[in-house]
């Protein structure tokens, strides 16, 4: 046995190399076939809820027995069609969007002041920001519900200071979902910027300085170039999983917080249309493709130049 | 060893001339990290068009004194001047002195071009006059074709001279150089110490140039200061540091030495005897020290100063009742090519190195190991240490 594997080459370094590459295989390529066909498949009451796409026919009179494919595409043309999943798109990239700019001018400031603080206290503060990791996700967000709702801790702050006499909520808007989503993507912003900001030599910020540069310039013409690479790792990182939020929209969002992912929800638990559904869900991947392309070919170049 | 370009002594030197105005004065300058004293007390004046070196081991202070002429430290107390003004509370960014870093510090994501023109950018000079310093800077360092290449796509070397092109360019009357050489291999470094010394007199701008290399240190500045511990040991010519060096670890730290331990017998205005022990000899020497008779002191002999020869030697009027001459045996031979470097083992026991340019081909030389030779060296060759 290991003969045979061994004069195929799957052997040593081969089976290293192939554990990963089955993993993905078996757990993502394989459900990934099986959503997409289940996308072109047609929605019908039965169990699972849609027809199977490749059937054999037994016709008895004729005598004859036929491989039918059926292949629907009415599902994607609806995504065309109707108003609800375009816009559902759009404002899901504009909620990672603005997620994304929130994240980033959150974080800049948190990831450079961690690379700049003494060698000793970069480790403390690194755990500071990783720490809310330990605990569930989603008590985190029933935390904030708490802080964001009528009543809560940031409404009877305001009333206290007497900045608002009427209860006021931010509870169940789309502030609330910008509010939780960057509270919870931050962390994915500030390691990547950390990690190059601290690579970034300090002898450069004297040369700078040096040739006259002042700070503020100094930053805008070589901190902030050469941290574009952790920018761009960090913005992706927040951006691509953001569009396709479920949990926090729907926990901290309004009726109206229209996102791709609750859109996907409904579809397939509360209409039970398995098939618009998956089709949905290729969709969006298809849109993610592009900006996850952007990111392997910095992670690419990032390499390269650290060569 | 590199052949030195000596300079050519045309006019007083400015630091003999009692007219001229130190161009940089570093006033009793003393630098602490927290209990560590960096740098103690040191006063310095430079002068305009002086190529100074600093040079001392690590941790001499060295670098931190450079960083404060620069201007990123702070000094802890005293003052230093450049051009007459204070630079106290004066930002880098505003000190008329630029610096070549160690590491030359390069900024990775611009082109050789827009690294050099980085200085004058700030200064907002005219684009066209930009372009046209730049290019002539990048002739100057004949990188002329290599303006639209990414610092990774260069050589040390090549890098070298654009972080030379870059700190030049804003034609600073103060260049700082931190170890400018130190990142290029030995054949290199010698053709670029040549192209340097020829840049600086080109432009006649001041270099204070910060190393650990003596050789470098000795081939390319008008004056040195020796760093230890946070003081200048001696500062002087190169051949003053060399050949008059007033403490050990100055005769120690350049070149090397042979140090002989002696008692003052007799000291007059012309010369000095000192009877050693350690050289089982007397030592005439023909300078006089301001020590008093019966005080003890040492006595540096430089390796290439003393003659090695199987034959008592017959000069008998430097040698006279056997000064300056004694005898031993060749204990280790060093074959450098053009010299030889031989460990004489002293009849007192002690081992002295002698170095012998080899005039004759080896096969042929006549001294070889535990030969009994005789050491003899010429009344100028000693220098006594009186710190």
């Amino acid at each position: 046995m290991i003969d045979l594997l061994r004069r195929i080459g799957l052997w040593g370094r081969g089976v290293v190399v192939a554990i990963p590459y089955l993993w993905l295989l078996l757990f993502f390529l394989v459900p990934f076939l099986i959503v997409f066909g289940i996308s072109l498949s047609e929605a019908m009451l039965a169990q699972p809820p849609y027809a199977p796409l490749i059937d054999w026919l037994v016709d008895e009179d004729a005598e004859t027995t036929k491989l039918q494919i059926l292949l629907n595409l009415s599902n994607y043309l609806r995504l065309g069609g109707d108003d609800l999943y375009i816009l559902a798109y759009l404002n899901s990239v504009k909620i990672a969007l603005v997620t994304t700019v929130c994240c980033l001018l959150l974080g800049y400031p948190m990831a450079y002041a961690i690379a700049r603080a003494e060698p000793s206290r970069r480790g403390p503060l690194m755990m500071l920001v990783i720490l809310p990791f330990w605990t569930s996700f989603l008590i985190r967000i029933y935390a904030w519900i708490g802080i964001l709702k009528a009543n809560g801790v940031v409404d009877n702050l305001l009333q206290w200071t007497g900045l608002t006499t009427e209860p006021f909520e931010l509870l169940y808007s789309d502030w609330a979902v910008y509010i939780g989503m960057t509270y919870c993507y931050l962390p994915f912003m500030v390691l990547p910027l950390y990690a190059t900001l601290e690579k970034l030599d300090p002898t450069l910020l004297e040369a700078a300085a040096d040739l006259g540069c002042r700070p503020w310039k100094a930053f805008l013409t070589v901190t902030l170039p050469l941290s574009l690479p952790g920018i761009i790792a960090g913005s992706l990182l927040v951006f691509i999983p953001s569009v396709g939020e479920f949990v926090t929209p729907e926990l901290l969002g309004g009726p109206d917080t229209l996102m791709i992912g609750r859109v996907l929800w409904n579809e397939f638990f509360a209409n039970r249309d398995w098939p618009v559904a998956s089709a949905v869900a290729i969709a969006l991947l298809l849109f993610l493709v592009v900006p996850i392309m952007v990111f392997q070919h910095v992670q690419g170049r990032q390499t390269e130049a650290g060569r | 060893m590199a052949v030195q370009p000596i300079r050519k002594p045309t006019r007083l030197e400015p630091w003999q001339d009692p007219g001229q105005k130190p161009y940089v004065r570093i006033e009793k300058v003393t630098k602490t990290f927290g209990d560590f004293v960096a740098v103690d007390e040191v006063s310095l004046s430079i002068y305009r068009g002086e190529f100074f070196a600093l040079l001392g081991g690590s941790g001499s202070g060295k670098i931190t004194l450079l960083r404060m002429l620069a201007g990123f430290e702070t000094p802890t107390e005293g003052k230093i001047f450049i051009d007459g003004v204070d630079m106290a509370g004066i930002p880098p960014y505003e000190r008329p002195v630029n610096m070549m870093f160690q590491s030359y510090a390069l900024f990775p994501h611009m082109s050789v071009e827009q690294n050099v023109a980085f200085g004058l950018k700030q200064d907002g000079v005219a684009k066209a006059e930009i372009k046209e310093r730049v290019g002539a800077m990048l002739d100057l360092v004949q990188l002329g074709q290599f303006g639209k290449r990414k610092p990774h796509q260069l050589s040390g070397g090549q890098r070298q001279r654009v972080a030379l092109a870059r700190s030049l360019v804003k034609r600073p009357k103060l260049l700082l150089l931190d170890e400018p050489l130190g990142a290029l291999d030995k054949r290199l470094r010698e053709r670029t110490q040549f192209e340097l010394v020829n840049i600086q007199e080109k432009l006649g701008v001041t270099f204070i140039v910060v190393t650990h290399d003596q050789e470098e240190a000795m081939t390319m500045s008008s004056r040195i200061a020796v760093m230890n511990h946070g003081v200048i040991a001696q500062t002087g010519t190169p051949t003053e540091i060399y050949e008059y060096p007033q403490s050990r670890f100055v005769a120690e730290f350049i070149g090397s030495v042979n140090m002989f331990e002696g008692r003052v017998v007799e000291d007059q205005a012309d010369h000095v005897l000192i009877r050693s022990e350690d050289a089982g000899c007397d030592l005439y020497i023909n300078h006089a020290v301001a020590v008093p008779a019966g005080a003890t002191v040492g006595v540096a002999v430089r390796p290439e100063k003393i003659a090695l020869s199987k034959e008592p030697p017959a000069n008998a009027a430097t040698n006279a009742d056997g000064r300056n001459v004694t005898s031993g045996i060749v204990r280790e031979i060093a074959y450098l090519g053009d010299v030889s470097i031989y460990l004489v083992e002293l009849r007192t026991g002690k081992t002295v190195r002698v170095t012998a340019p080899n005039v004759v081909r080896r096969t042929e030389m006549p001294i070889t190991w535990d030969d009994e030779v005789h050491l003899s060296w010429r009344p100028f060759a000693g220098v006594v240490l009186t710190q």
